[in-house]
């Protein structure tokens, strides 16, 4: 249903300019898809960049003079200003902003005068661990819990398991992670004593923070899997390649995933944003010291650098990854080669 | 709408929902009347105590009673929630009615923006905004409400442009009815329960992400105070007070869950309605399949396929619904068998079970299934699929649904081979060519290499029938080969089943609603009729000698060159008659002239009329039509 509307709107767009198969022989069609992608990227960095640099300027009022508390001294402020570049005429701050964060120089912080990159050095280690393992784990929990709940109760099969599987990942999916985590530290902290329920210390350390993320968007993105594979397991294509006498691995792995996936992409994709976001929570929950503690923080002490860069860098993530899907997408359906250029 | 309301409050979960939701509101309304004095009390002697009878959740920093303060805070909590809702409905409504509703070019570029922020997380936009305006309940309320503004966005213009491209608005469009009356009169009214849906469900939605960003410190500030507020400051004395966390977590969860609960109760009563009228029509699609006789199995061995007694019948809640009632055929080596029938007849069915290929919940039985002379339904799974895999092809009505979209042509035809003979990938390719080649594919190499949807219908109908000729069947079975096809491809399909036919050998059992086309290809033809075979006779003696009254109606009604054409076609009148409510009789008893009682009263067998041809008739009718 959903992309039946979406296509909806799609059509009269596209079909001015359709591509037709036989061109791509010269530029390949996936070369074009990739290209449009790609600029469709370096748009939206463009865009995440240029608002937060309008962030401080959006803000009411004098922001160092809020960020400082009315006690600073006026020297003081003004020192803050002018090291913020706040004094320069905007276009040369907005150019200005656009070098540093290109060559990676990220300011300084108001709070420690420490460079913002140090800061990031430190910390993007653990929150680099809890989005990695976080994003594969929810993938692959999903996917397979997915496929083979789709399949084990497709066309009303065991429908005690569907019941049950409709309960337990609606629940799941229910929780904020920000709950779950509590939870978790609340089993393990006073109940079982076997991960640690704060710090970063060691490789146990992560287990409840990835668990606290990937428990409700694995769940939300299981049920997207699940519904999907019951209808891709309907198509005339799946009762052929069962015509075929494929062995049921090959037509479930090799004729249904890649199809089902296309779907659960599509809606999925969207999960995988908030795992990256996941992390900003659960670090706060399990005191982690990554990019997620250090942006609460700054955003309560209003640090402007530190804010600036670590939403850049989370943000980058996610539209990064967003465009890893979309790849990954146009490869899995070639049909969408020719619709989404 | 009433009825659809009485569904939601008449289920378990709908009632629990709203029960729970009238007390949320209770709670919000006389909570902070009720427990204000309690809430903010501070007796610093008793700070951070664990759960009592007076304190049931214990006490915070400053000896605050939490289960007080979880209660008071209820109503800030849904409050925000709402509002944030609010925020979005009114910021992303109208931006998606106005871009479904200016032209495609700003629809495009509305939905590269809305997709990108659609996927920008929220956390991270409510973040934005509170920096900016404040960290605090109305930064969080405004940070939640926008983020969720392009979600409302893109529903609001893809429903609006779903209807503004409906038959009645594009007819009244050209008629020149301005767009504006137009959105005013039909989309908002379509629009509005998906939207009330929507609504209800992010109204929790906002309450989770307020109540995170008050979590983390970044919305309800002291001396304000929400649930997420709460739990943060429960989370610091986990070790020695846990009920002080858990008990604003659990009003957390449990608003959330009664939100998303409604959302999902009020679609699922639009979505029953909907499925229910799916169910009727395939409870009704199924019931109006067919009926049969049971025919003496004659069996020489030398048959390529003998199938004796074969019943289909699929478990419904009137008992289970006989889709095929005891159907008896044989195919010869190299024979061209055609089964014709009307839909609901219960053809296609009967070789979906002939082939192995009828899924739960049906259930197949048959007194003989023997293909090349070995019985199927007793072999073992894997053995029967390589035996089938080789010696069977399928062939199926709707070639623009029967190729994998996500696979090359190349690799669905090759695969066959690779699994089934264990040729190398190359070889394997080879073969695929050459197919291709055959069934008269041109630059069958570089076709190998695309996709379906860059074959036409006839293309794709030829690369299904390569696919089955990738092995050596001994029979191709084709389920309606041509009927979706244009009329000029058809008969060049036709042919090409003859020619494989004529140059393979394999035999071909045909099936289609269409006797024209049965007459066309095969040798025989099996007349079936609500689940039962009626007729079996030489495609010789069709117009000769067919005896059954509803073969000869099936004859009567083709048109041809000399039909008048003033006159109405012929028809039968009538319908067959449903799966749930079979006669005992002859099932055509009630649409044919020359019933008597003895055909309501009872079930004519197949009997022999000729040498080959088996009639199930108290009354065959004779002479050439």
């Amino acid at each position: 249903m959903t992309t039946s509307t979406a296509e909806v709107g799609k059509r009269p767009a596209s079909a001015g300019r359709r591509v037709r198969p036989t061109e791509g022989r010269k530029t390949p069609g996936w070369v074009r898809g990739l290209a449009w992608k790609l600029l469709r990227l370096v748009i939206s960095i463009w865009a995440v960049l240029t608002l937060t640099f309008l962030m401080i300027q959006f803000i009411p009022g004098d922001p160092v003079r809020l960020a400082l508390g009315p006690d600073a001294p006026a020297s003081l402020v003004e020192e803050r200003r002018q090291q913020l570049g706040l004094d320069q005429p905007l276009i040369v701050q907005y150019f200005d902003y656009w070098g540093r964060m290109l060559t990676g120089d990220f300011g300084d912080s108001l709070l420690t005068q420490q460079p913002v990159s140090l800061l990031v050095e430190a910390r993007i280690g653990n929150t680099a661990t809890i989005v990695a393992l976080s994003l594969v784990a929810t993938s692959v929990v999903a996917i397979l819990g997915g496929l083979l709940v789709g399949i084990a109760t497709h066309r009303g099969r065991r429908p005690t398991l569907r019941t049950g599987f409709t309960l337990a990942t609606g629940i799941a999916a229910a929780l904020p992670d920000f709950l779950v985590a509590v939870g978790l530290v609340f089993l393990f902290a006073v109940t079982f004593t076997i991960f640690p329920v704060a710090g970063a210390a060691g490789a146990d350390s992560f287990v409840l923070p990835t668990l606290a993320i990937t428990l409700g968007s694995a769940a939300t993105m299981m049920r997207v899997v699940r519904s999907s594979t019951a209808v891709v397991l309907d198509q005339d294509y799946l009762l052929v390649a069962r015509a075929k006498r494929l062995p049921a691995t090959r037509v479930y792995l090799r004729h249904g995933l890649p199809n089902l996936l296309t779907a659960a992409l599509t809606l999925g994709g969207l999960q995988l944003g908030t795992v990256v976001t996941g992390t900003i929570v659960v670090e706060n929950v399990f005191a982690i010291p990554g990019l997620g503690t250090a942006l609460v923080q700054a955003l309560i002490t209003r640090d402007y650098p530190v804010v600036q860069t670590i939403m850049v860098l989370l943000a980058g993530t996610v539209l990064i990854l967003n465009l890893l899907i979309d790849v990954a997408l146009g490869a899995l359906d070639p049909r969408s080669k020719r619709q989404r250029s | 709408m009433r009825r659809q309301l009485r569904t939601v409050f008449s289920t378990v979960t709908g009632s629990v929902a709203a029960v729970l939701l009238l007390l949320l509101v209770l709670l919000a309304i006389f909570g902070p009347i009720i427990w204000s004095g309690k809430a903010n009390a501070i007796d610093v002697a008793k700070a951070w105590q664990p759960p009592s009878g007076e304190h049931w959740f214990g006490t915070d920093e400053l000896g605050r009673d939490m289960f007080a303060r979880s209660l008071v805070a209820t109503r800030l909590s849904l409050l925000s929630a709402v509002a944030a809702s609010g925020i979005a409905i009114v910021v992303g409504v109208p931006v998606g009615l106005l871009a479904a509703m200016f032209g495609p070019r700003l629809t495009s570029a509305f939905q590269s923006v809305v997709n990108v922020s659609i996927a920008f997380p929220a956390l991270l936009t409510a973040m934005f905004v509170g920096t900016v305006i404040g960290i605090g309940v109305p930064g969080a309320i405004l940070g939640v409400g926008i983020a969720m503004a392009p979600m409302f966005a893109r529903l609001t213009q893809t429903l609006t442009a779903s209807v503004i491209s409906l038959d009645y608005v594009a007819a009244a469009r050209t008629m020149g009815v301005p767009l504006r009356r137009l959105v005013g009169r039909h989309v908002l009214a379509n629009v509005a329960e998906p939207l009330v849906i929507t609504a209800t469900t992010s109204v929790g939605t906002s309450l989770l992400g307020i109540s995170a960003l008050s979590f983390l410190g970044l919305g309800a500030r002291p001396p304000q105070y929400d649930w997420g507020g709460l739990l943060s400051t429960g989370l610091k004395a986990i070790y020695t007070s846990p009920m002080a966390a858990i008990g604003p977590g659990t009003l957390i969860a449990l608003s959330g869950i009664v939100f998303s609960l409604l959302g999902e109760v009020i679609a699922g009563a639009f979505g029953d309605n909907q499925s229910n009228r799916r169910f009727g029509r395939v409870a009704r699609a199924m019931a109006a399949a067919a009926r049969r006789l049971s025919a003496k199995p004659a069996s020489p061995s030398d048959a390529l396929l003998d199938v004796a007694n074969l019943r289909v019948g699929f478990p419904s809640e009137n008992g289970e619904l006989p889709a095929v009632r005891g159907v008896s055929l044989r195919v010869a080596a190299g024979e061209r068998v055609g089964i014709v029938g009307e839909s609901g007849s219960g053809k296609s069915v009967s070789v979906m079970a002939i082939a192995q290929l009828v899924e739960h919940p049906a259930v197949v039985t048959a007194d003989r299934l023997r293909f090349l002379g070995t019985e199927l339904s007793t072999m073992a799974p894997a053995a029967r699929r390589r035996f089938l895999g080789t010696n069977l092809a399928m062939v199926f009505q709707n070639p623009m649904s029967s190729l994998n979209p996500a696979m090359r042509i190349g690799t669905q035809l090759a695969e066959v081979a690779q699994v089934h003979s264990g040729l190398s990938a190359s070889d394997a390719r080879t073969r695929a060519a050459d197919r291709l080649a055959e069934v008269g594919i041109a630059d069958a190499g570089h076709r190998l290499r695309q996709y379906p949807h860059e074959f036409s219908g006839g293309m794709r109908q030829r690369a299904m029938i390569a696919m089955g000729l990738m092995e050596t069947p001994r029979l191709i079975i084709a389920d309606e080969p041509t009927t979706a096809l244009d009329v000029t491809v058809q008969r060049q399909i036709l042919d090409l089943l003859l020619a494989i036919n004529r140059d393979a050998g394999a035999a071909i059992l045909l099936i289609s609603h269409d006797i024209s086309v049965i007459a066309n290809v095969c040798e025989r033809v099996v007349v079936m009729y609500a689940g039962v075979v009626v007729e079996d006779l030489p495609v010789a003696s069709l117009l000769r000698a067919a005896a059954h009254p509803y073969t000869r109606a099936l004859i009567a009604s083709v048109p041809d060159m000399t039909t008048d054409r003033d006159a109405d076609l012929a028809t039968i009148p009538g319908r067959p008659p449903a799966l749930d409510d079979l006669p005992t009789g002859c099932p055509f008893a009630s649409r044919c002239a020359f019933a008597t009682d003895e055909c309501v009263a009872q079930m004519p067998p197949l009997a022999p009329m000729a040498d080959g041809h088996l009639a199930a008739c108290w009354h065959p009718q004779g002479g050439a039509l």
